[in-house]
């Protein structure tokens, strides 16, 4: 009887070590590639002024991060928004002034949407204006909340 | 001629219909089924390989959840590895790129599944004919993703590292619209696995 549990406990330390080690890999990769993540999506903002990547993620499935971008002259907030439509997806930097204003989109790239002008059409769609319960209107909302919270 | 028949390896999708679902979801384009496909076919490659001597490592209780562990990690370092590659196709695959361990898994454990008697006593798989099986997927995949970008769309969109796609605009206007909708993607992978079956039935495959 001792000696099946004891087999027993040598066998779930087995699984256990697999696994453990599987899971170093993954978190070990997890890493990196956030670390890429941040490296383009901060890529995407460099024209704009000196980029600050903002601790923690956002609680919103369109965007990981929130960027604080300080030029000479003003402050704004810039995150990577990522649009799906039955035709395609498409990736895109959002400008956002300190109170929440959408300042500029701009299309980063994109993947079988139809034609380029078609993809430019893709963004302007959803940011939501006029749509007072849009989803998209609220991840606009939602922007505007982290960049006053990360200003004051 | 039995030997010649018996080494006959049907296409996982056209003939066993394995993992249609989330691959018609993606392959809207060539650049995401190909990444889809060929995800799915490391997937299914490396389970090929890594199962066997795990087998002989875990307890039998527990080979189960360990090759369902195993499958997921795999998942999610390829879905890692892509959203390195190309930022644009991993946001495109989304939700699908970890829904490979489930497709790598299909693919990997349906030879044994199918015909255990050719896998030898211990039942571990020939890791030759879960290759081939991988192979197929990944050249369905991308012929279905494709197909469907091209007669819906016009367009090709290449799969390559970066943000920016190359895109060959093949026509301006879009033929076949419809095609790019899972209901359109449905309707050609049945044309698809019609002709496959035909053409199998001419050389006197016989399919499941």
């Amino acid at each position: 009887m001792a000696v099946d549990k004891r087999e027993r406990a040598m066998e779930n330390l087995a699984v256990a070590s697999v696994l453990g080690f599987l899971a170093f890999i993954v978190g070990a990769l997890s890493f990196a590639a956030d670390s890429n993540s941040i490296a383009v999506e901060r890529s995407a903002f460099d024209q704009d002024g000196r980029v600050v990547a903002l601790a923690g993620h956002a609680d919103d499935p369109a965007f990981d991060r929130v960027f604080r971008i300080q030029s000479d002259s003003s402050l704004a907030f810039g995150a990577v928004l990522t649009f799906r439509s039955p035709g395609g997806s498409a990736l895109v930097g959002a400008l956002f002034s300190p109170n929440g204003d959408l300042l500029e989109l701009r299309l980063l790239g994109s993947c079988a949407s139809r034609l380029p002008e078609k993809a430019q059409d893709l963004i302007g769609a959803f940011p939501g204006a006029g749509e007072a319960l849009a989803r998209a209107a609220d991840r606009v909302r939602y922007l505007s909340r982290a960049s006053q919270g990360a200003e004051s | 001629m039995n030997e010649g028949r018996d080494s006959f390896i049907p296409n996982p999708v056209l003939a066993g219909l394995v993992g249609i679902c989330p691959l018609i979801a993606v392959s809207k384009s060539l650049a995401e089924a190909s990444v889809y496909g060929l995800g799915a076919a490391l997937c299914a490659f490396a389970l090929g390989a890594l199962a066997p001597p795990l087998r002989t490592v875990i307890a039998d209780r527990l080979q189960v959840p360990a090759l369902l562990t195993l499958s997921s990690a795999l998942a999610l370092i390829y879905g890692l590895c892509a959203r390195v590659y190309s930022p644009v196709i991993a946001a495109g695959l989304w939700i699908y790129l970890p829904l490979l361990a489930v497709s790598g898994l299909s693919l990997s454990t349906l030879r044994r599944s199918a015909s255990p008697g050719r896998f030898g006593p211990d039942g571990q798989s020939r890791l030759g004919a879960v290759s081939m099986e991988a192979l197929m997927f990944l050249f369905s995949a991308a012929f279905v993703g494709a197909a469907r970008e091209l007669i819906g769309l016009g367009t090709l969109t290449m799969p390559a590292p970066g943000m920016a796609l190359p895109r060959i605009v093949l026509a301006d206007f879009a033929p076949l619209r419809i095609l790019v909708s899972p209901a359109g993607g449905f309707i050609l992978l049945g044309f698809v696995i019609a002709a496959y079956r035909a053409i199998a039935r001419v050389g006197g495959r016989k399919l499941p």
